[in-house]
């Protein structure tokens, strides 16, 4: 068994996709209509890797690591039968079970996330998104973690690839449902504070909040040596403001209200708003932060795609190395 | 209509709101709910051509149900046939009293009335009788009412306008209540003669001055139907005060003039100067000083030498009304008598020695006594004549026939009867007394009985001064008295026989005293009563000569006849000169104050006129003190304003039997129901479209 790096992993799936982009992909709408994430998941990874060459089930093997004597409770496919054999004594083998790679998924289930435009909301989107992750990496075998927030942190499960775990993400992301206000500050932090080694932290959210903090806990996390990716989920309407008519606009989080007239409004909205994903834009671009915009009507096989070439650039220009062109990482998916 | 209705109707405006609020809520579609409105300002309504033809059933809905509450607060009601017409409404009697007293001379207060006069003139409304009275001291008809009421404007208050452009304030007091009682009596009797009631007003105009005479209203009951109105006029600076010279007092040891100043009550002024005031003085200069608070009054000297003895009134300054500033008074100057004394004595024991030392030269008068011996004539010359001829012994027949025709040309003569050959050498003159033979006297004799309403004891009339028993005369000539109707008896000694009578001879008079005054005959020369006594006689023989010589404006002053063939004029303070018949006895036109001059033959006489001191009391008067004495305060509706009550009466009752409103308040509610079930079916219809749409 040779084990293989998730850059290069990367890499690998990269390249076989790089040509398909445009092709034929998963309809967001039809894909939202299977009702198990973990199948929505696996359609999309497994679409996504059909004619590879290599296929990723090959990929990695399990480290052998020591022998140690069996003990009541030990789960009994991991005997040695060989060496009962041989010895006449009971042994279960020792594996070396994480991966280089721990990568930490950070879901924002604020109500904002509740909007949507489209038939599924952007919090459907976004744990689709997430699951397509978990299950991409889980395939890659690297650990995955995962923690929901809204203005609380939710629910959190450690990094880790263990047979089940995957499961239990994907548990653990269909039972989460919507929270109430933004607060990325608090999950931040408590990343920043309990992941003591490197890895990759995957924020999706829609930052639909004030951003005030946004760079110092970005960038705590940065010092530490992480990797950061932040997947950042819009919905259609959000990006463009195409409402026709005049009516009360009620804030899913505050529950205020105010009278809009788009015609008027959304030329100050668009400014405003382009602002918002400016000054984000500043920051990631300045801490060497991948930024991916999606709009929930793009296929996730081009998330996986751009988290991959993402990947992928970042594995071969090193971090701190402010090379993510915020126009075409923007541009790739909304 | 009330104000009520117009204001209600004015509620009406209130439709607006439901077609503002349609224009301007510009209703939402629905609810769009959103993620986040950080980006989002709020837009303003705007008003579009869409919003104006929404809901327009609604909105007709909701205006009606507005309009038909303002209609049922409006009251409305039908009008019925019978109404009444202007026609049919009673007219006014205004009676306009105007004050013309000396007080309205002060400041503006003049034009002011006037104006408000114009004012109610032009106010005068179709079917109104106006009068115009004046009055001060007595109430004049300046114009008339008429006897029917005019049906049409009517030509009264043009002709009332041009009336009281002549009109002027006048110098006389102020008698409101006879005025008031006066014009209402003419009003009461209006009204009486009249079958249609009509309304009665009096419209008073004047300063309401605290001086106003009010008793004669407490004589009248005053009739209910008419009705008084008040239109005052008033100054700014009421400050006013008036100083009054005062009579001398017997018991006031100095004989400076006193002078009393009175300010009235509303005076904002403290501070006064009073002086004596001529031609050829500057004015205030030597004046006396008097600090008098308001409604109080203080009597100070104001001492009279040097050039203020010429002076003719006293000048009050430091007040705002001049009008009562002036007290006037005669100048003085010392009066010349001619005394003829027909009598031999020289002696100082004789009669002239005390007649000589009585009659002293005082600065008001100076008496020259003529001697005469019995050759010596009388003098008879008009510029000669003496006032006063005193007969102290025996006269010769030319001098008894002198005597006698001074006499009945208005001459005063008093007899001494020193001895038995005086009474007949006067002759004719005292044939009614006969000298009787005096009896055997051993004791004194007193006055015992005294007329002291005649002039000569007048002054003596107070018990203080009554009493005679001091004055002993020793000796006097007993005579039997006639009857003689031109003889009237002074008085008796103790004895009953007569001690001293006047009798008239034509035009004059003839006062016999029985005895002497000299010491031989009696104590009457060395008493205290001699003095008075021939100033009284003095006073008899000053022909001409008014009563008094201080009068206030409107008195009436009496004259003394004047000789056949005499011409006599008054010459006014204006400078305007009057001409007095022969016959008159007394003289009426003092209208004005200062001094007046009777032009008499060659002589001149003169007497002050001074305002009345009411007049100056220029505090307001109470308006209380006209209703306690019953006088019915207020204003008569005009025809017009009668017209709308009556109107107003009629259509309440009118709407209160109809009460239409009920059905208007109905039908509100009707249409409230209908806008709710619409409203509530739009709501439905909206919310069940945005949930499709959603």
């Amino acid at each position: 068994m040779s084990a293989t790096t998730p850059a290069q992993n990367a890499q690998r799936t990269a390249d076989s996709v790089g040509g398909r982009r445009g092709a034929s992909l998963v309809d967001p709408d039809s894909l939202m209509q299977i009702k198990n994430l973990e199948l929505r998941a696996k359609a999309v990874v497994e679409g996504f890797l059909t004619g590879l060459h290599r296929s990723p089930y090959h990929g990695f093997s399990v480290e052998f690591s020591e022998y140690r004597q069996y003990s009541p409770g030990d789960d009994p496919r991991y005997l040695d039968w060989r060496l009962y054999a041989r010895s006449d004594r009971y042994y279960v083998k020792r594996f070396e079970d994480e991966t280089n790679l721990r990568c930490w998924l950070l879901v924002d289930l604020s109500r904002s996330m509740g909007y949507s435009s489209l038939s599924y909301t952007k919090a459907q989107y976004a744990k689709t998104a997430a699951a397509t992750l978990a299950y991409f990496l889980s395939l890659q075998r690297d650990g995955v973690g995962l923690l929901t927030f809204d203005e609380t942190i939710t629910e959190i499960l450690p990094a880790r690839y263990r047979p089940g775990h995957l499961h239990r993400i994907m548990m653990c992301l269909e039972r989460s449902t919507g929270g109430k206000a933004t607060d990325i500050d608090a999950p931040l932090e408590r990343i920043a504070a309990a992941v003591r080694k490197r890895g990759l932290i995957v924020l999706i959210s829609d930052l639909l909040a004030p951003i005030d903090t946004l760079q110092r806990n970005l960038g705590y996390l940065r010092s530490r040596g992480h990797e950061v990716v932040l997947l950042r989920v819009l919905d259609p309407s959000e990006l463009n403001f195409e409402f026709s008519d005049a009516a009360m606009f009620h804030d899913i989080e505050t529950g205020r209200e105010l009278y809009i007239d788009p015609e008027s409004a959304r030329e100050s909205y668009l400014q405003k708003f382009n602002e918002h994903a400016a000054a984000i834009e500043q920051v990631c671009s300045g801490l060497g932060i991948d930024h991916i915009r999606v709009s929930t009507d793009t296929p996730l096989d081009l998330i996986l795609f751009d988290f991959l070439q993402a990947r992928l650039r970042r594995g071969t220009t090193g971090v701190g190395r402010h090379a993510t062109n915020p126009s075409s990482s923007g541009k790739g998916t909304a | 209509m009330s104000v009520l209705f117009w204001m209600f109707l004015g509620g009406a405006a209130a439709v607006a709101f439901p077609l503002i609020f349609h224009l301007i809520r510009r209703t939402p579609r629905g609810k769009q709910t959103f993620s986040s409105l950080m980006f989002l300002a709020p837009t303003t309504p705007k008003l579009t051509r869409r919003s104006r033809l929404d809901d327009l059933l609604l909105l007709l809905l909701r205006a009606a149900v507005i309009l038909l509450l303002v209609a049922a607060y409006m009251r409305p009601y039908w009008r019925t046939a019978g109404d009444i017409s202007l026609g049919d409404i009673r007219g006014r009697r205004i009676a306009i009293l105007l004050d013309t007293s000396a007080s309205m001379r002060r400041g503006d207060l003049w034009p002011q009335a006037i104006e408000q006069i114009e004012q109610l003139l032009s106010e005068a409304q179709p079917g109104d009788d106006i009068a115009l009275y004046t009055f001060d001291q007595k109430v004049h008809t300046i114009v008339a009412f008429d006897k029917e009421l005019p049906i049409e404007g009517g030509q009264k208050p043009a002709l009332v306008r041009g009336k009281l452009a002549e009109l002027a304030p006048s110098w006389y007091e102020t008698d409101l209540g006879s005025a008031l009682v006066t014009v209402a009596e003419a009003l009461d009797e209006i009204g009486d003669d009249e079958a249609a009631s009509e309304a009665l007003q009096i419209v008073l105009v004047n300063d309401l001055q605290g001086g106003s005479r009010l008793s004669a209203l407490d004589a009248l009951e005053w009739p209910a139907h008419v009705h008084v109105d008040i239109q005052s006029v008033s100054l700014a600076d009421n400050s006013n005060a008036h100083a009054q010279l005062l009579a001398a007092s017997e018991e006031e040891e100095s004989d400076e003039p006193r002078v009393r100043v009175v300010n009235a009550a509303d005076s904002q002024v403290e501070q006064f100067t009073v002086s004596w005031a001529t031609d050829a003085l500057r004015e205030g200069e030597g004046g006396v000083s008097f600090y008098v608070p308001p409604g109080q009054s203080r009597v100070l000297s104001v001492p009279r030498t040097g050039a203020t003895l010429a002076a003719s009134r006293l000048q009050l300054h430091g007040d705002a009304s001049v009008f009562d500033n002036a007290w006037y008074v005669l100048p003085l100057r010392q009066q010349q008598f001619r005394l003829a004394y027909l009598g031999e004595d020289t002696d100082a024991n004789g009669p002239r020695h005390f007649l000589q030392a009585a009659l002293a030269e005082t600065p008001q008068r100076r008496v020259e006594i003529q001697q005469l011996s019995a050759n010596d004539n009388l003098p008879n010359a008009p510029g000669d004549l003496p006032q006063l001829v005193v007969i102290a012994g025996p006269v010769s027949q030319q001098q008894r026939t002198a005597v006698d025709s001074y006499l009945q040309a208005g001459g005063v003569a008093f007899v001494l009867l020193t001895n038995s050959e005086v009474a007949p050498s006067l002759g004719e003159l005292l044939a009614y007394a006969q000298p009787t033979e005096p009896g055997e006297e051993s004791d004194y004799r007193m006055l015992g009985e005294i007329d002291f309403t005649h002039p000569l004891f007048a002054p003596f009339a107070n018990p203080r001064y009554n009493d005679f028993t001091s004055i002993r005369f020793w000796r006097h000539q007993p005579v039997a008295l006639q009857d003689d109707p031109s003889v009237q008896l002074v008085a008796r000694f103790d004895n009953d026989d007569p001690a001293l009578w006047e009798q008239q001879v034509g035009q004059g008079k003839l006062f016999v005293l029985t005895s002497g005054w000299q010491p031989a005959d009696s104590q009457l020369a060395v008493s205290n009563k001699f003095v008075p006594l021939l100033e009284g006689v003095l006073e008899q023989s000053t022909r001409g000569e008014f009563e008094e010589t201080s009068y206030r404006v409107g008195d009436s002053v009496p004259l003394l006849a004047s000789g056949v063939g005499e011409k006599r004029s008054m010459k006014k303070p204006d400078g305007s000169t009057t001409p007095i018949p022969s016959s008159a006895r007394a003289f009426e036109d003092t209208d004005q104050p200062g001094v007046y001059t009777l032009a008499s033959g060659g002589s001149e006489q003169s007497f002050v006129v001074n305002l009345a001191s009411s007049e100056s009391d220029t505090a307001p008067l109470d308006f209380e003190q006209l209703e306690q004495r019953g006088v019915n305060l207020g204003t008569q509706a005009s025809r017009q304003d009668e017209f709308d009550r009556l109107r107003q009466l009629r259509d309440t009752e009118l709407e209160s039997r109809q009460k239409l409103w009920k059905w208007f308040v109905v039908a509100a509610l009707v249409f409230v129901g209908f806008e709710m079930c619409l409203s509530g079916w739009r709501a439905r219809q909206s919310t069940q479209a945005s949930g499709e749409a959603a």
